[in-house]
């Protein structure tokens, strides 16, 4: 059951607390511990119960893998090496027998005449987000940086329900200290927690399910061959691109605000991305602790490991670790050509700045607007492929939008689409962030650099207690209509 | 202080032929030294010197200091 439904709004998380604190109470914070890890099952369970046959093994596999890391890595590296090796192969390979068997058989019966018989594999929701966190884990054992290896406490870091389906992509490091010292949350955490939580729960229900009204019938339009006109392709990208923006960042807030009420801080996963400056900045405000993830366990060492490429070793990286992330999101070409996409904007961003290096600044494009535009009109144009059913889709619509099929036509949505588009993002250009509103920080290691408070900064007053619990009010009253989370496909 | 080959490679990668710094600078001092530089200036370092950085010690480096540090101990060591 997802974050917006009545079933976990109105049944799971009050039960969850409820039992959570009572044992906090009875000064039994283990327990406390050991009963949100079940719960976190429990709710894992009520979307596919095999769900739980597969990720409990796969945690026992982790933390037998690290204990043999830690014990043989003094005196037989070696070992530790082929302990981390196995650990990476069972966890990768669990994913991409799971979510990229099919793919890999399909392209393989296009390439050759064999017809392979492949039994529905099951995939459980948040698997991509799980295998990143656990490999980090892995990682950071073999490197030596793991002091705690604590069963419960690793087991509740990866099963901890508010990131369970769909990130953020927490470090261990980061949340079992915290696990460590459970302790009753501040009064005034707990009601940021409801007020962000609200917040994510109006971003999504309010706006991305608005925005994805006008999104969805434009994209459906031109999967089914209708050519969109300058008005309707730039009307379906750009409120696809509010959708996203909003529905992740939605869930996001609401993953967040959810682990507040057990005192937890998670990482923050967006930081206004559609005001990034250039691309590079784009990657350190959207989805955040993916591209965390991918730079300091994929791009870093990659470009290490590939220095005899000289010169070329960056932009190699670059490229390969954007389609590895395109990858990430699902087994489509669409999101491989998205990946692609990225990566060459990174290089271009990158091969630019290197050719600058040295020019005084002062007049540095990046300072003036033509940089976030350029940005946002890239990774817009990207969507189209992130999206569409297929390529030929997405290329219609990149048709479209160099206007090849006319300014304007038939399709009556294509105004409102505009329209919604316009408005949605009008908050994500200029609006606060909702984590700035509740003046929210992650756990240290990802904590974003200070900043004056915004213009509506959210206190614990009775005003703001009255407008959040109308805008909860409202928002539950809509729960009946909304649709599933975008990145529970990931 | 630091090494005259040090300082010379951050000039070429940098490309700011009167770069000075010291112990205490850290990248963002210095205009141009984002994270891709970085790991440029890093790869030239390990070129100028002949040795082999983990990409986990370099995430802990802070300032110039401590990569003058570690190139030493991987020299000497």
């Amino acid at each position: 059951m997802p974050f917006h439904s009545y079933g976990f709004i109105l049944l799971f998380l009050p039960l969850a607390l409820a039992g959570f604190h009572l044992l906090l109470r009875l000064r039994a914070p283990r327990a406390a511990l050991g009963f949100v890890t079940l719960a976190s099952l429990a709710l894992y369970a009520t979307w596919d119960v095999r769900y739980v046959a597969l990720v409990v093994p796969l945690i026992l596999a982790d933390l037998a893998v690290a204990h043999g890391m830690r014990a043989s890595a003094a005196r037989h590296p070696g070992i530790a090496r082929g302990l981390l090796m196995t650990g990476l192969a069972i966890n990768l390979g669990a994913l991409a027998y799971c979510k990229y068997a099919g793919f890999f058989v399909e392209n393989l019966e296009r390439l050759t005449d064999f017809d392979v018989i492949l039994h529905t594999v099951v995939l459980p929701i948040g698997i991509s987000f799980l295998t990143f966190q656990k490999i980090a884990f892995l990682v950071d054992v073999y490197r030596g940086d793991v002091e705690d290896l604590d069963w419960l406490r690793y087991a509740g870091f990866v099963l901890f329900f508010p990131k369970l389906l769909s990130g953020p992509i927490a470090y261990h490091g980061e949340l079992a200290p915290q696990l460590a010292t459970l302790a009753q949350p501040a009064a005034r955490n707990v009601t940021a927690g409801i007020t962000l939580f609200t917040f994510g729960l109006a971003k999504k229900v309010l706006v991305a399910d608005w925005v994805a009204g006008y999104a969805s019938p434009l994209f459906d339009a031109a999967a089914q061959g209708a050519p969109l006109d300058l008005a309707a392709s730039w009307g379906a990208v750009l409120s696809y691109g509010a959708e996203i923006y909003f529905d992740f960042s939605g869930y996001t807030d609401m993953a967040l605000g959810a682990a507040l009420l057990f005192g937890i801080r998670l990482p923050v996963n967006f930081d206004a991305p559609y005001r990034a400056s250039d691309i590079a900045d784009f990657w350190r405000r959207w989805h955040m602790t993916l591209s965390r993830f991918l730079r300091e366990y994929l791009f870093v060492p990659l470009s290490f490991g590939t220095h005899w490429l000289g010169a070329a070793s960056i932009p190699f990286s670059l490229l390969v670790t954007m389609l590895i992330c395109g990858l990430w999101h699902g087994p489509r070409w669409t999101f491989v050509i998205w990946g692609a996409l990225h990566g060459a904007y990174l290089v271009v961003h990158y091969v630019w700045n290197r050719s600058r290096r040295g020019v005084r600044r002062e007049a540095d494009v990046a300072r003036s607007p033509f940089g976030p535009v350029l940005t946002f009109v890239a990774v817009t144009a990207a969507w189209a492929f992130f999206r569409a059913a297929d390529v030929p889709t997405a290329l219609a619509i990149l048709k479209g939008m160099a206007g090849l099929n006319g300014v304007a036509g038939s399709l009556t949505h294509s105004d409102g689409a505009l329209f919604a588009a316009f408005g949605a993002l009008l908050l994500a250009w200029f609006g606060p962030t909702t984590q700035r509103i509740v003046s929210y920080e992650g756990p240290e290691q990802s904590r974003p650099s200070a900043k004056a408070r915004p213009w509506i900064a959210w206190t614990p007053s009775p005003a703001w207690a009255i407008s959040v619990g109308c805008l909860f009010a409202v928002c539950v009253m809509r729960l009946s209509r909304v649709t599933e989370f975008i990145y529970f496909r990931f | 202080m630091i090494d005259e080959r040090l300082q010379a490679a951050l000039r070429r990668v940098l490309r700011l032929p009167d770069l000075v710094v010291d112990e205490a600078t850290q990248a963002h001092d210095v205009p141009g030294w984002d994270s891709l530089s970085h790991l440029e200036v890093l790869l030239e370092v390990q070129r100028e010197y002949g040795v082999r950085f983990r990409s986990t010690e370099v995430i802990r480096l802070k300032s110039v200091g401590d990569l003058q540090a570690l190139v030493r101990a991987k020299t000497q060591g």
